[in-house]
């Protein structure tokens, strides 16, 4: 087959939606309301193509003044006027009428500009979509976009042309004829979550040419320009399933003392483990020691955390005796914070995979699901699909991680991950809870599954010592260690009814 | 003609104190310099211009070009007949179409334009070069144009 002409937009994250970037010669429509980012994805594509890839190129505006588009290039580090003066750019302001009347010329005076410095691309921002109920004037006739299309293709430009749309027709899904005629069509969004704004991005056509479906978020960042973050649940390659291949030999230890021996050893490679506990019940502690671990044998970890920022993540460690700077320091441990608020789920996932591809850690901590969970919502599928491509990443780079998610019952519990049913996904489970027996609330830890492993089904004493951490008590208490009775003497402490035995149950409760 | 390095040494934004007058005595010495410098003769001269330095390079038919610039069509033509004359514009025409095409062609006038942007970017600066010309004009009748300081021969 042959290999098809790309012409690469250059903006971070676009070219990967289009399957590696545009036909040349496309006609790409950019549609959008005031404010999507229109100008800037066109300016951004003339840019990259005069400084990345050797496509000089024409810029056409109606309504932004030059003077104002070079100003607000600048903030993005773009310098227009040295590409202007190296011949690499020509910047052209004239009217929709003009414009259409020109293009349609064989000797054009814009052409001959873009001609005249060999461009390859234009961008022609301020067109305005006709409209049903429109009256005809000749001018923004399905005809006079054809011979439009025409004129640009005669010239083998690849052509963005920026195209003002309501937002409402953008949310009807409204076609009108222009969408017919040019090769791609590219929806830009801001839209209302809650009460933040998200900016969206769409392939809804490319011609010839396989795209990512969906709305992918994207960012302006200052200093930089676009980019783009593909939607978290679009499909990966094939060969991230068949890469979480199950390896049931290599064990990791957990750092917590008492708990591998509870798992028949560890967690296995590559697995997914749910921590699942109220507030103040030992996740965060375990995840540390479990990081602490891994730094402890040299395999990389990572900590992802929205909860706490990254000084009192290392504060909380050193009240549990673990120093992690030295191993921040040696990159052996990355600590990653995001703030939770307004998280743009797609930039944040895609930050996550750029850190595991190029990081490649044995071990991760997501701390906490739940905290993502209160930023995307209960419902709809955001959660969901987030939650499955993090497991699916982690799986195929053979990642063990462990994942907090805080329950709101105090005492005991009823229900996994409440609303957040997602605990089908992850291999193991191990409950954090808090019982009340006589006058103190005492630490159970229970592991509730783990997948194709034989484990320790018991629930057993906990405590976290300061300057020293988790550990699993044993089954029995020592004799003379304290006046308390031990865990096997009760019955339903999950169940939040805890109640003594009147003697050693017949099922053989005592440990043996 | 004017010393360019004088223009240098001036200070486009010298500071405010109070009034239009204190504007336009600070301002006055720096813009009847560059008025001098860029041959200017009235108001449509100077918008004109500073369109142009807005938009260096416009395709527009010339009611189009006299309505951006918001004078009458043959105010702007003059106005365009003094900056095409001194080689401050290039226009370039297709017969087969309305639109024509005008280039600022800043190499000729580099020493002063942006000094007289930059004078001309607060509404006080623009109104104190606009004084400046109705005074020149009332003084001296509609002179001929001169041309620009730097400006190519037409």
């Amino acid at each position: 087959m042959a290999e098809r002409d790309l012409v690469k937009t250059g903006v971070e994250g676009l070219d990967d939606i289009l399957s590696g970037g545009l036909l040349r010669g496309s006609v790409v429509l950019v549609e959008g309301s005031a404010g999507t980012g229109k100008t800037t994805l066109g300016v951004e594509f003339i840019y990259r193509g005069a400084i990345e890839f050797d496509e000089p190129g024409l810029i056409v505006l109606f309504e932004v003044s030059p003077d104002k588009l070079v100003r607000d290039a600048a903030l993005f580090g773009w310098d227009l006027p040295e590409l202007e003066r190296r011949g690499r750019l020509k910047i052209v302001f004239t009217t929709r009428q003009v414009f259409q009347q020109e293009v349609q010329q064989a000797d054009s005076l814009l052409l001959d500009e873009a001609a005249a410095i060999g461009a390859r691309r234009i961008f022609v921002d301020g067109l305005v979509r006709r409209t049903t109920g429109d009256s005809d004037t000749g001018r923004n006739t399905p005809e006079a976009f054809h011979l439009l299309a025409e004129g640009l293709q005669r010239e083998r430009l690849t052509a963005m042309l920026g195209v003002e749309v309501a937002a409402s027709d953008i949310r009807l899904g409204a076609s009108v004829p222009e969408e017919f005629i040019a090769d791609t069509v590219i929806q830009l969004r801001v839209e209302a979550v809650e009460r933040a704004v998200q900016r969206s991005i769409e392939i809804v056509k490319a011609r010839g040419q396989d795209y990512r479906m969906g709305r992918h978020s994207f960012s302006i960042v200052d200093g930089k320009g676009i980019e783009v973050y593909r939607r978290v649940q679009a499909p990966r390659d094939r060969l991230r399933d068949e890469a979480a291949a199950f390896d049931p030999s290599t064990r990791v230890s957990t750092g917590v003392p008492g708990l591998d021996e509870l798992m028949s050893g560890g967690l296995f490679l590559g697995s997914t483990t749910l921590v699942v506990g109220i507030t103040g019940s030992g996740k965060s502690v375990m995840a540390l020691q479990y990081v602490a671990e891994g730094a402890r044998r040299g395999e990389r970890s990572i900590m992802l955390t929205l909860d706490e920022p990254r000084a009192q993540v290392l504060r909380n460690a050193a009240s549990i005796g673990i120093d992690l700077t030295p191993s921040i320091e040696k990159d052996v441990v990355r600590l990653v914070y995001d703030r939770p608020q307004e998280i743009e789920i797609d930039r944040h996932f895609l930050q996550l995979e750029k850190i595991v591809k190029e990081f490649q850690p044995r071990r991760a901590v997501i701390d906490s699901l739940s905290t993502y969970g209160s930023s995307l919502g209960p419902t709809g599928r955001s959660f969901r699909d987030f939650f499955h491509a993090v497991v699916a990443l982690m799986k195929e780079h053979q990642v063990t991680t462990i994942y907090n998610h805080e329950n709101p019952e105090l005492l005991g519990m009823s229900s996994v991950m409440g609303p957040y049913g997602v605990s089908s996904l992850v291999d193991n489970v191990i409950l954090l809870n808090w019982v009340e027996l006589a006058d103190t609330f005492r630490q159970a830890l229970t592991i509730a599954k783990m997948r194709a492993n034989a484990f320790d089904r018991t629930t057993r004493e906990c405590e976290i010592v300061n300057g020293t951490g988790m550990r699993v008590l044993p089954r029995e208490i020592p004799p003379g260690a304290t006046r308390r009775l031990a865990f096997w003497e009760y019955s339903s402490l999950v169940a939040r009814s805890p109640e003594r035995h009147a003697q050693p149950s017949r099922w053989g409760d005592a440990p043996r | 003609m004017l010393a360019l390095s004088v223009l240098a040494a001036i200070d486009p934004f010298p500071k405010r104190r109070t009034g239009i007058e204190t504007i336009q005595s600070t301002t006055a010495p720096l813009a009847a310099r560059l008025v001098e410098a860029a041959g200017l003769r009235d108001a449509c001269d100077l918008d004109l211009l500073l369109f142009f330095s807005r938009h260096p390079r416009v395709v527009l038919t010339s009611e189009q070009l006299a309505t951006y610039v918001g004078y009458e069509l043959q105010q702007v033509a003059r106005a365009l007949e003094l900056l095409l004359g001194a080689g401050l514009v290039k226009r370039t025409l297709n017969q087969g179409a309305p639109g024509r095409m005008y280039v600022l062609e800043v190499d000729h006038a580099e020493d002063w334009l942006e000094p007289l942007r930059r004078v001309c970017a607060t509404p006080d600066g623009r109104n104190a070069v606009k004084v400046l010309l109705k005074q020149r004009q009332s003084q001296n009748g509609d002179p001929s144009p001169r041309r620009p300081s730097g400006a190519r021969p037409s």
